[in-house]
């Protein structure tokens, strides 16, 4: 019997259990995990992205909607169509502003909350984050209390005679700056603390030792060794404006519409133009990844100088 | 810093910058308290009235209520496929693992417009399902990426040989993983469940493509709202979700730290 069988008589009796249903998944487990998160990938997203490849290659007819003849003439219509271009224009640059404006605005506060001994460091984070996990909305309609015709900035600048009349904010450019900033500073802030934690103490305090003054100290190490989260914070600030869709579709009136991503909405639902909506978001989709992948490959490149001057130190 | 002044002129900029970042926020929840139809701040005087009037109001509480199903509904989904995909990926070797991670994070990178625009016309395509059900699928794909970001997180800091020595021990696979895996990756579960939440629940651009009349979501009636109706009804609602947030991430903060909460959003 199993006395006999040599290899049965070193295997320990406890390690083979007389049901393990996991034993029986072994045999498939990697589809056994992989299968279903993969297959609702597939079906909810890589498939709706093929069809909207496809439809933005159909033909609309005017008052009868889409017709499955294939055409380039939602391209050709987009890219010859001043008032899509400036919308690319209007979309792009505004990605620029915005992450430019935040990483302007937001790289005194990083700095401050990575170098200072502030005794109140875990509040400070709070209060970064709180804004940011309140919904999208909820903050627009603060802005819409504050930069209103009737709001708290018209009131100051008329009691201050800046001004004559209320300005209309909301139905401005400037109205999508400031709130487009206000929703994107945390996550500059948050990816600029990173790197500028790293900078050694022992850096700085040996550039001193040295003669540097405050100033070349910030431009030649400090400003530097934070490159890689300027380059990651601006990137994210970056994609998240260009894909930005609230925000100019509640505030900056006329200029809003002239968004991209409001474009789509606009087509897809107000006009009925569904073929011509795929094809705006098809090149949105382009310009996003393209963005993405552009900062991805400065960003490794800068990421070599970070390591280099990780060896100095040492 | 040795410049003291410069330090201080540091201390005031962050200061200033709290100010704007917490401004619409602190008035919101001043006006919410507000006892008048005016919209001041601060307020003459203050009452609940406001908090009371939207209790009473179908269209906020419905709202509210179609919220919290489908994100309660999306978030398990997400959960469960997360788990998943994260244990896929990070304990099995196989080729084509960084795309298919990549694959599974893109809903948290691809503009949301998009994501919203191509469910429409897919679902339109299949002819498929109510309202209900497409919320909740176009949902659960953009949470997946958070629930497999924080479950593969806590499933890398974990220390393999516990599991062995479970297995060692007598233990089969599915106990080892019910009594060791499940306990030890519990953390991360929780965080995975509470951003799939949030991120549902907060969502306004997937839904806007896909609601209908009965399942209009609380951002979107809040939208419609603003657009309508211009007295503290809003703020009252608003201060509401903005209470709920403080409460999520004082719970975050105890259970995981903040640390972790970082860029785990999308808007």
């Amino acid at each position: 019997m199993s006395s006999q069988n040599p290899t049965q008589a070193y295997a320990h009796p406890i390690a083979r259990p007389r049901f393990d249903l996991y034993a029986i998944l072994m045999r498939y487990r990697l589809w056994f995990f992989l299968g279903p998160p993969l297959l609702v990938t597939l079906v909810l997203l890589v498939v709706p992205l093929v069809i909207l490849l496809q439809y933005s290659f159909f033909t609309h007819v005017p008052g009868k909607g889409m017709v499955f003849v294939f055409t380039l003439d939602n391209y050709v219509k987009f890219f010859t169509d001043t008032y899509y271009l400036t919308g690319t224009l209007i979309t792009l640059g505004t990605g620029a502003l915005i992450s430019v404006a935040t990483l302007i605005v937001c790289y005194p506060v990083a700095f401050y909350y990575a170098r200072s001994h502030f005794r109140y460091k875990g509040l400070i984070l709070v209060l970064l984050l709180a804004p940011f996990y309140v919904n999208i909305i909820v903050k627009i309609y603060g802005w819409m209390i504050i930069l209103g015709r009737t709001g708290m900035v018209n009131q100051f600048l008329l009691a201050f005679n800046i001004m004559s009349r209320p300005y209309d904010f909301l139905e401005s450019y400037i109205g999508i700056i400031i709130i487009l900033v206000h929703v994107q500073s945390p996550i500059m802030v948050l990816s600029l603390i990173g790197p500028l934690q790293n900078i050694s103490d022992s850096l700085i305090h040996t550039a001193r030792v040295c003669g540097a003054r405050d100033r070349t100290i910030f431009k030649d190490v400090i400003l530097p060794l934070s490159m890689p989260g300027v380059l990651s914070g601006s990137m994210l600030v970056f994609a998240a404006t260009v894909a930005a869709f609230i925000v100019p579709l509640v505030v900056g009136g006329k200029i809003g519409f002239q968004f991209l991503s409001v474009m789509v909405y606009q087509q897809m639902n107000t006009i009925q133009n569904w073929a011509f909506g795929a094809a705006i978001a098809v090149v949105l989709l382009a310009l996003s990844i393209g963005v993405v992948t552009l900062y991805s490959i400065i960003l490794k490149a800068s990421k070599v100088g970070v390591i280099m001057s990780e060896k100095f130190i040492r | 810093m040795k410049n003291s002044l410069g330090s201080a002129a540091l201390g005031i900029y962050v200061l200033i910058f709290f100010v704007f970042l917490l401004a619409p926020v602190i008035i919101i929840v001043g006006i919410s308290f507000s006892d008048s139809f005016a919209m001041d701040f601060p307020p003459k005087g203050y009452s609940l009235r406001w908090f009371n009037y939207i209790l009473n109001r179908k269209e906020f509480v419905n709202a509210f209520y179609v919220s919290v199903i489908i994100a309660i509904a999306a978030s398990v989904a997400s959960l469960v496929l997360g788990i998943l995909a994260s244990m896929a990926i990070v304990r099995f070797k196989f080729r084509g693992k960084a795309l298919l991670e990549s694959l599974f994070m893109s809903p948290a990178t691809l503009p949301t417009v998009i994501i919203g625009v191509a469910l429409l016309q897919f679902f339109s395509v299949t002819g498929f399902m109510n309202s209900w059900n497409r919320l909740i699928l176009g949902h659960v794909i953009i949470c997946i990426p958070f629930t497999l970001r924080s479950i593969s997180a806590s499933l890398y800091g974990f220390d393999k040989s516990l599991e062995e020595a479970s297995l060692v021990l007598g233990a089969n696979h599915l106990k080892t993983f019910y009594k060791i895996v499940l306990p030890i990756v519990r953390p991360g579960i929780v965080v995975a469940l509470i951003f799939a939440f949030i991120t549902s629940f907060d969502n306004f651009t997937i839904s806007m493509f896909l609601i209908d009349a009965a399942t209009i979501t609380l951002p979107i009636r809040i939208l419609t709202f603003l657009q309508w109706q211009f007295d503290p009804s809003v703020a009252a609602i608003s201060a509401l979700l903005i209470f709920l947030t403080f409460v999520v991430i004082m719970i975050i903060e105890k259970a995981v730290g903040l640390g972790s909460m970082a860029f785990m959003r999308n808007q």
